[in-house]
């Protein structure tokens, strides 16, 4: 008996030591995710965050106000151009510091050539869809008085990417409309029920392995050569394009609409184009005038090689170092172009 | 089939159960097939040619133990190194040999278009070759006692516990072993499982988690700041360290499991006071080896020579070890710079006494000593870790910018928790003059500790991708 309770004594002070050391080594922090009702995954604020990654490495935090980069508050500076970014995990840019984020060169960029106070925020997000990106928008975007808001789309986004627990976007009688079922199923019940697990180092770890062993996984890691499984690599679900074709296109006509008609002189909604898209979507954004960058253009003026080589791991995979200079440079130059335009109709 | 990995443990388990099992006649028939299968896992071709050396070895071995003409004996010893020495400089340098060739006909000014190979590097064959290599010398120089049979020999040369990473083990310390009747002991069992708990937690949570850190930021040193390169460095340092002390340490406690003894590889190396005392603590297999068949017989040769014979004979020692290390002329240098290091330390016996008389306070010159040789260790480590000299050239340049970066308080915190429990281990081992410390400590706390680490070292190569041990790549 008293063997027993040293070994538990021991067993809690090593644990505890563990923590300290997951922690202050960062080699995983508590999560800097959790499920909001209104938006599904978000980033938690003030969450430290550091992701060393096969392809890079990102340290930094979320502000205080649940994004990433500088916090500026909700209420804008009169003279200040502020502009919004939303998109996936290239938008969110987990892979390089903070400082070398297009984000930065963006800002830093115009603020010199416009000779104004210029505050780019970013709300980018990995996992999102074009659905998901209109639900921030509307849900934390607006609140922050944009100018302009950048909406980074890929062929992906426009399909059902189902990666995040997300709420469900649907049409009732042509409007868009969000529910929060996604909160209601099994998993998510799982997921709140032990969701202050993941506020600890150890507890996320092992929130990982619950992940690995939920996606039918953990068998692979353990019998490595031997397994029969799929390998992890292959493992990943492709994208079907053609999987509920019709019902996406319908709500993504819907969200551009909406989007249209923001087009005032309130806010300026611009799709970014990523790469190409199905043609009976750009006959869709023709139709609608709503304003694109084709930074697709741009990108493909340089090899996959110059934009998402990590030298690190040699291997292909978001953009790198390079590519978000030349990204930050592009939408530089586009947006001045835009900005002037408003200006002079003004 | 690494030493980090699940697939590992359940073979470790499985073979020590049937070692134990089979009769004691079958066990180094059982050995043989754990080493060959050990090391298909990893590649079946270069088993072939593990197999195609045991055997050639073993047959010279033969012909020199048995020729009594000390001509002839000298041949056969020529023949046999020559044979293994072709074979690694085939494997291992051939690419290096002919890059460097054709970049110096491009710096003459010469077009060419040679033939290159690529030839891949079969696992371990640095180590398993100077483990045959000594198993040669030992028959010539007469220091084997032993004779051995060629199943024992085989086991020998494709010892799995040694044979990715080394300890680069002695024929007259191993073959007498292996020769041996093994009775099962609880203690042998406890003491490798120890050995292999304290080795995965300094090769998974010190070693690859520093790693993760280091790859980034010696990749691209032009993007982070000096506190953050200068971060990377050190943590270098002991991702090294930590890695292959990690491995030796689970090596040793393989081997224990099946009652073999083995090197000890490491002796808290970082706590050194000079460079000769880092070689004397750092991979203590290696050391003694290029000691006892390289730098001995050098010396001798230069004899004459006085210090400066010693100089010359370390010179090429240490350039001769940093070229073991790696087919790169960043390891050549690394090895140069080790015995420029040692060449000074003897040119300069009378200035060291004279600072150690300013200095009386023993204590602290020691602690000033070990600061030296950590920094001269740390500069040196730039060179083996960077993929060439301009890389190497970048983080020394970053170093001296001087710039913090926004995150400078997070790095340092980072590279302090893992220097105090790097040292914190080595201060145990060293105070309590043992590597397996969890056996220090009484029953319960240990079995509670070692229950935490193997929780989390499990957790954490679950989700994360396996790195390979450093030292398995040499």
């Amino acid at each position: 008996m008293k063997n027993f309770a040293i070994f538990t004594i021991f067993f809690v002070f090593t644990l505890l030591f563990f923590e300290i050391y997951l922690r202050f080594t960062e080699i995983i922090l508590p999560s800097y995710v959790y499920d909001n009702k209104e938006l599904g995954r978000t980033h938690k604020p003030s969450a430290q965050v550091n992701l060393i990654e096969a392809e890079g490495f990102y340290m930094g935090e979320i502000n205080y106000l649940g994004y990433t980069g500088p916090a500026y508050p909700k209420e804008k500076n009169k003279d200040a151009i502020r502009i919004a970014l939303i998109g996936d995990s290239y938008i969110e840019g987990f892979q390089l510091f903070e400082r070398h984020h297009f984000r930065g060169y963006l800002e830093s960029g115009l603020s010199k050539s416009l000779n104004k106070k210029i505050e780019v925020l970013n709300f980018g997000i990995g996992g999102v869809d074009l659905r998901g990106m209109y639900l921030i928008y509307l849900k934390k975007v607006m609140d922050y008085n944009p100018d302009i808001v950048l909406f980074f789309v890929k062929k992906d986004d426009l399909v059902n990417k189902d990666v995040l627990p997300t709420p469900e976007a649907y049409l009732d009688k042509g409007e868009i409309n969000f529910n929060s079922d996604f909160l209601n199923n099994q998993d998510a019940k799982l997921r709140q029920k032990f969701a202050f697990v993941r506020d600890y180092s150890i507890g996320n770890l092992f929130k990982e392995v619950f992940e690995v062993y939920h996606t039918g996984l953990l068998f692979n890691k353990i019998l490595d050569k031997l397994s029969f499984n799929t390998p992890l690599n292959e493992s990943k679900k492709p994208v079907d394009y053609n999987e509920n074709k019709d019902m996406f296109f319908q709500l993504n006509k819907e969200i551009l609409k909406e989007l249209n008609s923001k087009d005032n002189t309130m806010y300026h909604p611009i799709i970014v184009k990523v790469n190409d898209f199905p043609l009976y979507y750009e006959e869709l954004l023709d139709s609608f005038n709503i304003i694109q960058f084709p930074l697709k253009q741009e990108l493909g003026k340089y090899s996959l090689q110059d934009l998402t080589y990590w030298k690190a791991s040699k291997k292909l995979g978001h953009w790198n170092h390079y590519a978000h200079k030349i990204v930050g440079k592009y939408l530089k130059e586009e947006i001045i172009t835009f900005v002037n335009k408003i200006s002079s109709t003004d | 089939m690494q030493f980090n990995s699940f697939i590992f443990l359940f073979f470790i388990t499985l073979v020590s159960v049937l070692y134990y099992l089979v009769p004691p006649k079958l066990r180094n028939y059982l050995l043989l097939l754990s080493n060959y299968l050990f090391y298909f896992y990893f590649d079946f071709v270069f088993a072939m040619l593990l197999f195609v050396l045991t055997s050639i070895t073993y047959f010279l071995g033969n012909k020199i133990n048995d020729s009594t003409d000390h001509g002839k004996k000298r041949n056969l010893v020529v023949f046999a190194v020559v044979i293994n020495i072709l074979a690694l400089a085939f494997f291992k340098y051939f690419n290096f040999f002919t890059e460097s060739f054709i970049s110096l006909l491009n710096l003459l000014g010469f077009n060419n278009n040679l033939f290159t190979l690529k030839i891949l590097l079969p696992l371990g064959i640095s180590f398993y070759i100077f483990q045959t290599l000594s198993y040669i010398l030992d028959i010539y120089y007469e220091t084997l006692e032993v004779k051995s049979n060629f199943v024992e020999y085989a086991v020998f040369a494709s010892f799995f516990p040694t044979i990715v990473a080394g300890p680069i083990e002695r024929a007259s310390r191993l073959l007498p072993q292996i020769k041996s009747q093994k009775e099962f002991k609880l203690n042998n069992i406890k003491e490798g499982t120890y050995l292999i708990i304290i080795g995965l937690f300094r090769k998974v949570l010190i070693g690859d988690a520093c790693g993760k850190i280091v790859n980034h930021i010696f990749a691209d040193p032009q993007y982070y700041s000096s506190i953050e390169v200068f971060t990377a460095v050190i943590l270098y340092t002991f991702q090294i360290y930590n890695d292959f002390a990690g491995y030796s340490s689970m090596a040793r406690g393989v081997a224990k499991l099946l009652g073999f003894d083995i090197f000890i590889n490491f002796r808290q190396p970082y706590f050194a006071t000079s460079v000769a005392d880092f070689w004397r603590r750092w991979h203590i297999s290696l050391s003694l080896w290029l000691k006892d068949y390289l730098f001995v017989p050098l010396q001798m040769k230069y004899r004459r020579y006085r210090m400066w014979g010693n100089i010359i004979a370390m010179m090429i020692t240490f350039t001769l070890c940093g070229f073991w290390h790696g087919a790169s002329w960043t390891f050549i240098f690394w090895g140069f710079l080790h015995g420029f290091y040692m060449s000074f330390a003897l040119l300069s016996v009378k200035q060291k006494q004279y600072f150690k008389k300013l200095m009386p306070n023993k204590k602290s010159l020691t602690i000033l000593q070990a600061a030296i040789t950590f920094f001269l260790i740390t500069f040196a480590w730039i060179f083996f870790r960077a993929e060439n000299f301009s890389n190497a050239f970048l983080i020394i340049e970053k170093l001296f910018e001087f710039s913090t970066g926004e995150f400078a308080f997070r790095f340092i915190k980072i590279l302090f928790m893992y220097l105090s429990v790097s040292f914190l281990l080595d201060y145990m081992e060293y105070k309590w003059d043992t590597d397996i410390i969890l056996l220090k400590l009484k029953p319960p706390v240990r079995y509670a500790i070692s229950v935490a680490i193997l929780f989390i070292v499990f957790a954490y190569l679950i989700t994360s991708d396996k790195a390979p041990f450093i030292y398995a790549q040499f």
